[in-house]
This record gives structure tokens, C-alpha cells and sequence, in this order.
């Protein structure tokens, strides 16, 4: 039996079982240290060459700063003093470069970057080995990477829109050369402070041979996710082609609409924010797993992103649809409005001016729980909405539903001049002759439905306010009138 | 070039992370990932079986047969919410299992199950007697038997790096150097027992901690589902040691 035993770090006890008999609490601390770049998890064994080495590795140039470790290598700010322009240094890892025939394909590789002359596309100055060290010499990009970008808060969508077709502009510049970027993703995306973007590391795969399926080099293990790869990247790494580019950028953008990766089975983008639904069919089609069902070529998927940017947006009715419980007593209570018209308006032609407005004022009091219900839709949509896209305040959005009430209170007003009118004219016709109005009280009910059926289209509720406030105006005062052309004032007899 | 084979063995892409992208669709790929994950990860599932009261030799049948219905039947699919950490899932899959599955199982048959796993259940019993029992909930048991489970793969991990490179001494000095701060290790007494001067010991440290630390976090990696939630998810397990 083992003797208890305590932690010689934390002085905890230690509990038997704990792994070469270390304190677990004090193992995991450690796994807190720094000296890993938090950002890429997944690399293993690469420690980029201090400041000091690549100072004596590069006496041509002066090295300014340390930017950065990715899957791919360590980058460097440099300047290069006789031209006067900052650099990037990018240092290779050098596991990889171990691997045979990696200096052929470094080589010609890089001759390749090297003729990639585009504004989107950071460009290779130079490069070469030196002290067994492959590096390549690229234009500086004062900015951050969309990964940091996102972290720093999110783009909305219209961000989203104006970065994309940006990237499939350079894509498809690439993929006309022949050249496959092999590993879109948000840190390869670089924003410069102009809000261009530019993309960077082309190529840069297929040097350091992620997808060759040579598990040799061990770069699959400096990739560390394989989120952003198109299926057959890691089913048939040989076979890929440039539609691998157009996948990884449908994840990248998905992930920028969404703030989500689409994992297995996922949604499109608008049932999850509030984005126009015809990109969930771009999204969706570069996104197929099949490659001959996505776009064919980056071009038409930045046709299809600017056709949606510069047209109407299209919204999904995503907030109605899930307050389906509000806005169905708000419509029940505004049928229920306009069907006890009815019998008002068929009271008025009988002439018996006290039960008609005994009629109005039930069909009116129906509108008190119909403008509440409105008024709780308007603040469940408004919490439905993700916080990027809520431009107004809870109490602005419930505030519409005053919009009714002043309604409401205008009715009131030309109820009360109704009433006077009725009253007047009753003195002096007191004998009406009777008729058959329901016709037109059913009618004018069924216009009252289908007015505010209208209300229900998102963007002409507002029209349909103000309409229907003038139209309440209008209606009531010219019942008066009509009463007046209906029954024409008789001589008493 | 063996060599780099062995240092990871099988650890092409974080596995959690392939079963997750594979969702409903049955890729065998996504099904190595998962059962390379579950030879790791049964035991937490076993002592947590143990604490909700099963016997011995019940809690291994059971966790027999969870992991083959794991494997077999596509319970990733629904998996939906927890889908962000393997821990959580297991957990979840478990109790699920354990609520609605179990019962009918059993009364099915005894024994018999083919094992897709193979799992060493005679020595986890005697390794669950040895545990202090102490007021935890199974949820909070099971998943301070993972934090556990998680630092043995990734120690034996590294110690079978030193051993490949014939370093087995080297490891078995300098491992106590893992824990506590960087500052106070004992290295002039190291220096000293391994006849080597105190700065090649420190540096000897540094890339052991160095390593250690990169092998915590790939084998986190593995078991969630973004790079983005390993820095969480080592936080989550700070917190479950610490409690």
C-alpha cells in the first residue's frame, strides 16, 4: 500500500493512481505555460528560430519584429534598407524540409508564387535556402488576418459580402495560372487597413506537402484542423483541383455569416442569423461535397455574391416564423376587429344608431389585446434578432406599437363625430326608411382583412400604418357623408 | 523516417474534429478517429458505470456494450449540442445509454458481446478500488477520471518519444520537472545525479516542458471539435482538477 504522498509543488495530497505519480492539478498548470501560439494548437515540434538566428541568417536584411507561428512556418516584419520597403519574412519549418524532394518542389513552387502578380494576392519578392533554412521574402501587409478580425468582433454581413468577392477575384486569377491555394482559410486572409483584402501562403501547401498524403512529413499534424478542406483534400489528396479552393472559401464565409463552422449536418446561414436567404444558396453550393456540383469556377461564385450584394435583400421571415405564438392572436384579434364591423355597420342601416356603436366599441376594445399582442411581437423579434443587426431599442421597437394606438385614439375622435353627426341628423329625420347594407358591410370587412393581410409583408407594415391611419380618418367621416347620400334629409312631414 | 510515425502515432488530423465533420455520413475514416478515441477514454465510462452503482462485472459488460453501439450504430448524428467537446458527449451518450438502453440489453443477453474494443477491464476494477470514493457526484467522478485518463495518454505519449530516442533515463529524471514553477526546479541537483552541467539540464527541462505542453494540447485538440476551443477546454480541465 502506497503511503500518502503530497504534491512537492501545490502541496495537495496526492490522490493513488495519478499519472508517473505527478500532481494532476499542477500538470495541467503547466500545459498554461506560454511559448505556444494559442491560435494554432495543433503544431507540434516547430519552434521558430529566435530574432537572433534570423538576424545572422539574413544580414541583408533588418529584422524588425517576430509577426507570427502558423501550420506553415514562423513570418518575421523585416525592411529591406536598400530598397526602403518592409518585408515579410517567411521561415519555413524544418522538419519538412527534410522530406525528400521538397527542394524541387520548393523550388518550383515558389518560381510559380513568384509569377502570381495580382492586388489580392500578397506577392513573393524572393526566395531561397540559407543556412539549410527555406524562406521566402513576401510583401508586407500592414493589417490583421480575418481570423484575428473576427476574434476582434464580428463582420456583419455586408463586411462578409465586400470581403468575398474580393477573394474569388484572386482565386480566380490563381486558378487561371494553374495554381491552387490548397488551404483557404481565415489566418491566410490578410485585411489591410484600406479594408482590401489580400490572400496570402498560395501554394504554400502544396510546398510543404499537406496534401500530398505523405504522412512522412508530418504536415498534416502542422495543419492541425481540417475544417476548412474540401472533402476530396482528405479523402484524395491527388486529385484535388481548384474547386478545393472554392470549398474552403464556403466555410470561410459561412463562418463569417454565421460565427459557426459548418460541422455535419448544418443549417444554411439565414435560419441562424438574419442574412439575405439567397446566400444560403451560395453558401450551400460551394459548400457540396461533390465537387462537380459546386461553382466551377471562383468567378461565378463572385457573380453570384455581387448579384446579392447590389439587389434588395431578400429577408427570411426567421422572426415571425419563430413568433408564430404572438402574431397569430394579433391577427386573431385584428379579424376579429373588422368581422364585428359587421353587425355595427348593419346596425347603422337599420338606423339604430345605439346598438352600431355599441358594435364599434367591441370591435374597437378587440383592438386593445391585438395592439398588446403586436407590442410583445415587436419585442420578441427584436430579442430574436442577433446583436449586430438590433439598430433600434427594445422600447423603439415596441414604441410601434403606438402606431395603432394613435390609430386607435383618431377613431375615437371621428367615432365621436359620427355620433354627433347621427344625433344631429336623428332630430331631424326621425323616421328612416330601412335598407339592406350588408352587402357593403361585408365587403368593407373583407377590404379591412386584406389591407392589413398586407401589413404582414415585411417593409409595407409601416405604409400600411400610415395608410391605414389616414384610410380610419377617412372611412368613419365618410360614413357620415354616405349616411347623408343614403337617407337624404326628408322634409318632416 | 519511422521515427515520425511513432512520435504521433495516427494523429493526422485531431480526431474529435473528423468524426464531428463526418456527421451522419458512415466514412470509415471518422470511425477510426472514434474508436482511436474510445481505446483512450473508456475508463472514465467505467468508473462512472461503477459509481451509478453497477457491479463489477455489469459495468464492464456495459461498457462493452456502449462502446460497440457507439461504433456501430451512427450516435454521432444526434449528438447535436455536445458535439463541441468529446468529453461531453461521451458523458451524455452514456447516461442515455445507461437510462434507456441498458435495461433492454441485458435482458437480451448475457455476455456474449463482440468486442470492438479491446479494453483491459480485469485491471480496472482493481484500479477502481484503489480510488478514493469520495462524495462526487458520478458526473463530477467521471470527468476527474478523464482529466486523468487525458494526462496518461498524453505522458505515455511522451515518454514513448524519449524512449524511441533512447532517452528512457533522461525522461525518468527530468519528469518531476513537469509540475510546479519553472523557476524552482532542482536543477543543480540534477545536473549533479546525470554528470551534466546545470545549463544543459535547463535546456533539457525547457524542451521536455516544451513538448509536454505541445502533446497536452494536440491530445486536447483531439477531443474537441474547433483549435478555437482547446485553450477552454484545457481551462475546463483546470477546473475539474482543482475543485
Amino acid at each position: 500500500m502506497e503511503t500518502q504522498r503530497t504534491c512537492p509543488s501545490c502541496k495537495k495530497a496526492l490522490p493513488p493512481n495519478v499519472p508517473l505519480g505527478l500532481c494532476p492539478e499542477c500538470l495541467i498548470k503547466s500545459g498554461f505555460d506560454t511559448g505556444t501560439d494559442p491560435a494554432n494548437p495543433g503544431t507540434s515540434g516547430f519552434a521558430p528560430p529566435s530574432l537572433e538566428e534570423i538576424r545572422k541568417l539574413f544580414p541583408q536584411l533588418e529584422i524588425l519584429e517576430f509577426l507570427g507561428k502558423g501550420g506553415m512556418g514562423a513570418v518575421y516584419k523585416a525592411r529591406q534598407p536598400a530598397l526602403d520597403r518592409f518585408v515579410a519574412l517567411k521561415v519555413l519549418p524544418a522538419p519538412v524540409a527534410n522530406t525528400p524532394g521538397f527542394a524541387e518542389r520548393f523550388t518550383r513552387e515558389a518560381r510559380s508564387l513568384a509569377r502570381l502578380n495580382h492586388p489580392r494576392i500578397v506577392s513573393v519578392h524572393d526566395f531561397g535556402v540559407t543556412g539549410g533554412l527555406h524562406y521566402l521574402i513576401m510583401e508586407f501587409i500592414d493589417g490583421q488576418n480575418l481570423r484575428q478580425a473576427e476574434r476582434a468582433g464580428r463582420l456583419s454581413p455586408e463586411q462578409a459580402l465586400q470581403i468575398v468577392p474580393q477573394i474569388c477575384e484572386a482565386l480566380q486569377y490563381a486558378h487561371d495560372q494553374g495554381i491552387v491555394h490548397r488551404d483557404i482559410k481565415p489566418e491566410n486572409l490578410l485585411l489591410d487597413k484600406a479594408g482590401g483584402v489580400k490572400i496570402t501562403d498560395f501554394g504554400i501547401a502544396k510546398i510543404v506537402g499537406i496534401d500530398s498524403g505523405d504522412s512522412l512529413t508530418g504536415a498534416r499534424d502542422v495543419v492541425g484542423t481540417p475544417h476548412y478542406m474540401a472533402p476530396e483534400q482528405i479523402e484524395t489528396p491527388t486529385e484535388v483541383d481548384h474547386r478545393a479552393d472554392i470549398y474552403s472559401l464556403g466555410v470561410v464565409f459561412y463562418e463569417m455569416l454565421t460565427g459557426e463552422l459548418p460541422l455535419g449536418k448544418f443549417e444554411p446561414p439565414s435560419s441562424r442569423v438574419q442574412v439575405d436567404v439567397r446566400l444560403d444558396d451560395v453558401v450551400l453550393r460551394s459548400l457540396e461535397k461533390e465537387r462537380s456540383r459546386r461553382y466551377q469556377k471562383a468567378s461565378q461564385f463572385k457573380t453570384h455574391v455581387e448579384t446579392i450584394a447590389t439587389s434588395r435583400p431578400e429577408m427570411s421571415s426567421l422572426s415571425l416564423h419563430r413568433q408564430r405564438i404572438t402574431w397569430i392572436p394579433a391577427l386573431v384579434f385584428y379579424v376579429l376587429q373588422a368581422v364585428l364591423l359587421v353587425p355595427a355597420e348593419l346596425a347603422m342601416f337599420d338606423g339604430s344608431i345605439d346598438r352600431s356603436f355599441q358594435w364599434i366599441g367591441l370591435s374597437l376594445l378587440s383592438l386593445i389585446p391585438a395592439y398588446i399582442a403586436w407590442g410583445i411581437l415587436h419585442y420578441a423579434c427584436w430579442k430574436a434578432l442577433p446583436e449586430r443587426f438590433r439598430a433600434t431599442t427594445p422600447a423603439r421597437a415596441v414604441g410601434f406599437m403606438f402606431i395603432p394606438f394613435v390609430n386607435f385614439y383618431w377613431a375615437f375622435v371621428s367615432f365621436k363625430k359620427l355620433a354627433d353627426g347621427f344625433n344631429a341628423w336623428h332630430r331631424d329625420v326621425p323616421a328612416l326608411p330601412v335598407r339592406d347594407g350588408s352587402g357593403w358591410a361585408v365587403a368593407k370587412a373583407i377590404l379591412f382583412v386584406a389591407f392589413w393581410t398586407l401589413a404582414w409583408i415585411p417593409g409595407l407594415a409601416s405604409i400600411v400604418s400610415l395608410a391605414d391611419l389616414i384610410a380610419f380618418v377617412f372611412y368613419y367621416q365618410a360614413i357620415v357623408w354616405n349616411a347623408n347620400l343614403m337617407w337624404p334629409r326628408q322634409k318632416p312631414s | 523516417m519511422s521515427s515520425t510515425d511513432n512520435r504521433s502515432p495516427a494523429f493526422a488530423t485531431t480526431h474529435w474534429s473528423v468524426v464531428v465533420m463526418a456527421g451522419e455520413g458512415d466514412s470509415t475514416r471518422a470511425r477510426d478517429a472514434l474508436a482511436k478515441l474510445c481505446k483512450a477514454y473508456w475508463y472514465p465510462l467505467y468508473s462512472y458505470a461503477r459509481r451509478r452503482g453497477h457491479s463489477p462485472e455489469d459495468a464492464q459488460d456495459l461498457t462493452q456494450e456502449f462502446l460497440t453501439r457507439l461504433l456501430e450504430k451512427n450516435w454521432i448524428a444526434n449528438a447535436n449540442r455536445t458535439r463541441g467537446r468529446f468529453r461531453s458527449f461521451l458523458l451524455s451518450a452514456m447516461k442515455h445509454f445507461l437510462a434507456d438502453e441498458w435495461d433492454k440489453v441485458r435482458a437480451q443477453k448475457r455476455g456474449g458481446a463482440v468486442a470492438i474494443v479491446s479494453l483491459e477491464l480485469d485491471t480496472a476494477e482493481t484500479r477502481f478500488l484503489r480510488e478514493p470514493a469520495d462524495d462526487d457526484t458520478p458526473e463530477t467522478d467521471f470527468e476527474l477520471r478523464w482529466a486523468c485518463t487525458l494526462l496518461e495518454v498524453v505522458l505515455s505519449r511522451l515518454r514513448g518519444e524519449y524512449e524511441n530516442d533512447g532517452k528512457t533515463e533522461l525522461f525518468t529524471a527530468l519528469h518531476p520537472c513537469l509540475v510546479g514553477d519553472r523557476a524552482a526546479q532542482p536543477y543543480a541537483e540534477l545536473a549533479r545525479t546525470l554528470g551534466a552541467t546545470e545549463n544543459t539540464i535547463k535546456s533539457a527541462v525547457h524542451r521536455l516542458r516544451q513538448r509536454y505542453r505541445q502533446l497536452l494540447r494536440d491530445e486536447i485538440a483531439n477531443t474537441v471539435a474547433s483549435p478555437d476551443d482547446v485553450d477552454a477546454e484545457l481551462r475546463y480541465l483546470f477546473s475539474i482538477l482543482s475543485r
